[in-house]
């Protein structure tokens, strides 16, 4: 690959002083802005331009078929009085701590237990067999098996002798109900990305500290979980982000109901562009989420450090 | 976990080792096999979880429509039929569908194959090269405004979807790519932030002396991505890979806007077919199961073929 | 570089499989041949159509019809995006809820100019019909279909109860005491130990079997689940007041009506809710025998007909307090959009979709009732041919026992207002007078 080089003129390159680490090399950077080019068109093109309209739309009454009168903050003043807004944003929290908390521990226990445990593909592929199903189809199997009458689930409650359980109308239990049924969607998924971060820990380590004296739970701690601290990371904002986001499992399972209680944010955004054909609001609810999961984003970050990199 | 360490550790191995054993020794051992039966118990918790569900599938797949609901406590296919599966593959007539409580609409499932192929393949292939070189620049070389340019792209995926799907649709109509393979795959063919973002956190792990080494050598930064870096993380490249194969394979709302016609309809939209067709209608359960089976296989397959190269590649921590 | 070559590679990858895609793309015309498409969701109707798509061509040779189906999820999406960029169907199946916000936001053609020139007789069609796709006197579709509601009834379970299908045929409700009809259900109703809702020592905590079955909240329309007790207590969903509609959920008939049917839930003859929304729906529990009778839509019967371990028979609804039953008579029509880059044609094929030729067809597949009224008679005898007696339907028709769903703009907020209302108070969770809020917040939409 000597074409670059041949670029920039050799006396250039060996008579220039080598720059300070500071500074930018400016071989590097053409690289650099050549290795981003592909995605940063993608980006501007397919994310860009879209979310701008989307913003001029939050300032309008847009309805999707004309384009509506400028409103100005008229749509934000009304997020503020909207207690459904409101209720949304409370019913996705509920949504997203339970599903994230779970499904990062249950598949973080997994993929140790792969990692450690055995090594048959077997086990692994049928793990990450619920990722591959589509999430309707996964709601709709749920459906089924949760149902209060002739669910396969409840049927086992009952001859246990326990109480059948209304898992999707019971307002206090609707949305936990979707929570653990993405959790187990997901959780596979979620173990297969800590999986190859486990596969990057130096298998030196767990020897050393064997040698040690330290049991399992010890090298857990001491080792396993620091050092999976930037995959931890990824996997932490990544699932946050697309918890705020649940809306297929909803629109198939409870419509938001019953009484509003798994109306997550996301589905109420949909109902209105989409449904209620109030785009304009919809936009400005949309924008509102989008600065709450950058808030959200950012502290995540933050407090888990995540430009350190242990390895190194 | 155990066994591994029992493996790794020099004590098996110590040629000194007194024959027999102390009673601390023994309790260690004890300990340790209560962890592994304890270890063992959760996984097999864990998988009847997650295989029960489709083992439900899989017998109502194999079932009759009108005998599903009084059947409802049989752990077996309710009257073992295969028309379920008959009706996906394009086998059934349009009466016995109808008869079986199937739609009528014709399927010409193996055309449909061959899109989602086509589709999962392109998008899976581009979307991972160039988010893998752009992941690579934010981690490795160094030019200005190099992280607020990454936090802009992380910053995409904040975008709700609601925002990009119309525009989006409107722009590929522009472009004259509707119902065309490029058009469904163009907007993720290019970057993919959760990609980007991934891939980032592996590069940024990966210990600088090789490249150092390559770079005396006078290796250009395309020579040392394509040559030692991504060999490098060959494992989560090709996790990441596979993650988006099957991704892009189960992609269902916007090929089913972009790609109706018949010739770039994915397996996916085809089989949309299946769910409740009228406003209070119950899906063709059975026909549903058998076609989410039938589109999960290739997806199995191609992982069952080079899972071993994804899970079980070890990853390169620095100079040996 | 390699660099270049990798991007010149993907560059002919994007271009060769658009090239390749591109050599098929449909709705084009090629010279004087017109190519229209139309859409329905209804997979059960689709051959139907697509055999009058084939007359239609026959008749007009110079207009090829592309007909394509896309389930009810996936539908009104696909059609409002179609709206929005310009790529919608030219004629697509309409629906009675979406019909006002179409109209207001101009999306669709009214069809009177095909009326006139074609001199088609609006009084083929039950009566009713083409009012619901009038606006502002102009006509937008012809009805091509009724949909009523009626009981569904197990009849393995009236026969063990000690009743027959004549047990059912006058069965009359009040919001006092339930009459007659509260009466059959709660002798329908089996609790675990098998003793009978009216006998003495029923548990209504441990039921077996429910009379009558609940098939959800129904927000603001209640079709199917409560409307027709509402409509049969001198109640209607709204007047015109001043040119601006008023709806009356805070009407005492109303609030009669709904507490007698919330009443039925409390004595355990009907599910609660809860119990009925969590999970698969009316439709398979009725198949599993878990309810003895269900208030269903017509459109339901080759689905409800078709469980292998229920025998089915059809019953009337009963009367109300104003001496008549009241069952929903909604249809659907055919709708031109205004993207259409054919208007005459698009308008051609409508008049011909609405017409005896197609909607004979139709007819036989005994999978709705056509709206045109001479052809019931076909209609029944097609669906005997499938073991199912659609009499009891055709009598409300007949008696003009029928109302019609409230057709206003804005339909989307009002349920959006009604439906948690509902849940609330269905649910438990809310009182009676809270409709009166509701109602208050419904009227303001259109102040």
């Amino acid at each position: 690959m000597s074409t670059t080089h041949s670029r920039i003129k050799r006396s250039e390159r060996l008579s220039a002083p080598r720059p300070a680490r500071s500074a930018f090399n400016r071989r590097e950077t053409r690289a650099a802005l050549l290795f981003v080019a592909p995605a940063a068109i993608g980006f501007i093109a397919f994310f860009v331009v879209p979310a701008i309209r989307g913003v001029g739309f939050s300032f309008t009454s847009y309805d999707l078929f004309s384009a509506g009168s400028f409103v100005g903050f008229d749509n934000y003043a009304r997020l503020v009085t909207d207690s459904v807004f409101w209720n949304a944003l409370w019913v996705t929290l509920q949504y997203v701590v339970v599903n994230v908390g779970l499904q990062t521990v249950v598949a973080l226990l997994i993929a140790v237990l792969m990692h450690r445990l055995t090594k048959s593909m077997v086990v692994r592929g049928l793990i990450l067999g619920p990722y591959l199903i589509a999430s309707v189809v996964a709601a709709l199997v749920w459906l089924w098996i949760l149902d209060y009458q002739i669910g396969i689930f409840n049927n086992l409650l009952d001859f246990i002798g326990l109480d059948r359980q209304s898992f999707f109308g019971n307002p206090h239990l609707a949305i936990f109900t979707v929570a653990l049924i993405n959790v187990w969607k997901s959780m596979g998924y979620t173990a297969l990305l800590l999986f190859a971060g486990l596969q990057t820990i130096p298998k030196e380590l767990y020897e050393a500290s064997s040698i040690d004296g330290a049991g399992e739970w010890k090298s857990f701690w001491r080792i396993t979980l620091p050092l999976l601290r930037p995959v931890l990371i990824v996997v932490l904002v990544i699932s946050v982000i697309g918890s705020f986001q649940i809306f297929d499992t909803i629109a198939v399972t409870t419509k938001g109901g019953p009484v509003n209680s798994t109306r997550v944010i996301y589905y109420y955004i949909y109902d209105l562009a989409f449904n209620r054909y109030e785009f304009g609001y919809a936009s400005a609810m949309a924008l509102a989420l989008f600065a709450i999961l950058a808030i959200v984003t950012f502290i995540q970050l933050r407090v888990t450090r995540a430009r350190d990199n242990d390895l190194a | 976990m155990t066994s591994v360490l029992e493996k790794t550790t020099l004590g098996g191995q110590t040629p000194a080792a007194p024959r027999s054993m102390s009673a601390a020794d023994r309790k260690r051992r004890v300990r340790r096999r209560l962890w592994k039966i304890g270890a063992w118990i959760i996984l097999g918790a864990v998988l009847l979880v997650t295989l029960f569900p489709f083992y439900w599938m899989l017998r109502t797949s194999f079932s009759t429509n009108g005998a599903l609901p009084g059947q409802s406590t049989n752990l077996l296919p309710a009257d073992f039929t295969l028309d379920a599966y008959r009706r996906v593959l394009g086998l059934s007539t349009v009466s016995d569908s109808l008869q079986q409580g199937g739609s009528t609409a014709s399927i010409n499932f193996w055309i449909y194959l061959r899109n989602s192929v086509v589709v999962a393949t392109v998008t899976t292939v581009f979307q991972t090269l160039f988010s893998a070189m752009a992941a690579y620049a934010f981690a490795r070389l160094r030019w200005p405004f190099r992280s607020a340019v990454f936090a802009l792209f992380l910053g995409a995926m904040l975008v709700p979807p609601i925002f990009t799907t119309l525009p989006n649709f409107v722009l590929i109509r522009d472009l004259g790519l509707l119902n065309t393979y490029a058009g469904i795959v163009l907007p993720g063919l290019l970057m993919s932030p959760f990609a980007i973002f991934f891939l980032r956190q592996f590069f940024l792990g990966i210990s600088t002396e090789v490249e150092e080494a390559a770079k005396i050598d006078g290796a250009g930064y395309f020579r040392i991505f394509f040559r030692i870096v991504v060999p490098m993380s060959w494992a989560p490249i090709s996790t990441l890979a596979l993650l988006t194969y099957i991704g892009s394979w189960n992609d269902y709302f916007w090929p089913l806007l972009v790609g109706q016609n018949e010739n770039v309809r994915v397996l996916t939209v085809a089989l949309g077919i299946f769910r409740a067709q009228t406003p209070n209608g119950s899906p063709d359960w059975a026909g549903l199961m058998a076609a989410t089976f039938i589109a999960a296989l290739p997806v199995m397959l191609i992982f069952a073929l080079l899972g071993r190269k994804v899970i079980n590649s070890i990853g390169f921590s620095g100079i040996k | 570089m390699k660099k270049q070559r990798l991007i010149a590679a993907a560059m002919a990858a994007v271009a060769i499989s658009g090239a390749l895609a591109g050599c098929s793309a449909s709705g084009t015309d090629s010279g004087d041949k017109v190519n229209l498409s139309y859409w329905l969701w209804d997979a059960n109707q689709q051959p139907a159509y697509k055999a009058c798509a084939t007359a239609f061509t026959k008749a007009n040779p110079d207009i090829d019809v592309t007909v394509k189906q896309f389930g009810w999820d996936d539908y009104w999406s696909q059609i409002t995006t179609g709206l929005v960029s310009g790529t919608a169907p030219d004629v697509f199946t309409g629906h009675s809820s979406y019909f006002p916000t179409f109209v207001e936001k101009h999306q669709i053609l009214p069809i009177d100019d095909v009326v006139k020139a074609d001199d088609i007789n609006l009084k083929q069609y039950e009566t009713g019909l083409t009012a619901a796709w009038t606006s502002g006197k102009k006509l937008y579709g012809l009805p091509k279909d009724v949909g009523l509601a009626a009981m569904y009834v197990n009849s393995d379970m009236l026969q063990k109860a000690g009743l027959t299908a004549d047990d059912l045929s006058n069965l009359e409700w009040n919001p006092k005491d339930g009459g007659t009809f509260e009466k059959t259900i709660a002798h329908l109703t089996l609790d675990a130990k098998g003793v009978r809702g009216d006998e003495p020592g029923f548990d209504k905590s441990n039921v077996a079997v429910y009379g009558l079955g609940l098939n959800g909240d129904g927000g603001g329309l209640g079709e199917t689940i409560w409307g027709q007790y509402a409509e049969s207590n001198d109640w209607t969903y709204l007047n015109e007041k001043g040119g601006k509609p008023h709806f009356n959920y805070d009407d005492k008939n109303f609030l009669d009506a709904i507490s007698w049917f919330k009443g039925l839930s409390d004595k355990g003859y009907m599910p609660t809710l809860e119990q009925a929304v969590s999970g698969i729906g009316q439709q398979d529990s009725y198949g599993a025998g878990k309810y003895a009778m269900i208030s269903e839509g017509s459109w339901s019967a080759s689905t409800l007909f078709g469980y292998k371990d229920v025998k089915s028979i059809i019953a009337p609804l009963p009367i109300g307090p104003s001496g008549h039953r009241a069952s929903p008579a909604n249809g659907l029509a055919d709708n031109v959009a205004v993207t259409t880059k054919h208007p005459e044609q698009s308008k051609k094929l409508v008049a011909f979709l609405g017409s005896k030729d197609c909607q004979s067809l139709v007819a036989k597949q005994a999978v709705v009732f056509p709206a045109i009224a001479d052809l019931s008679d076909a209609t029944k005898k097609a669906y005997e041919a499938k073991g199912i007696d659609i009499s009891p339907f055709l009598e409300t028709v007949d008696k003009g026992d029928i109302y019609s769903s409230p057709s206003v703009a804005n339909w989307a907020e009002v349920n959006a207002i009604m439906t948690p209302a509902m849940q609330a108070y269905l649910g438990g969770s809310a009182p009676l007078d809270s409709f009166v809020d509701a109602n208050k917040q419904v009227n303001a939409l259109y102040n």
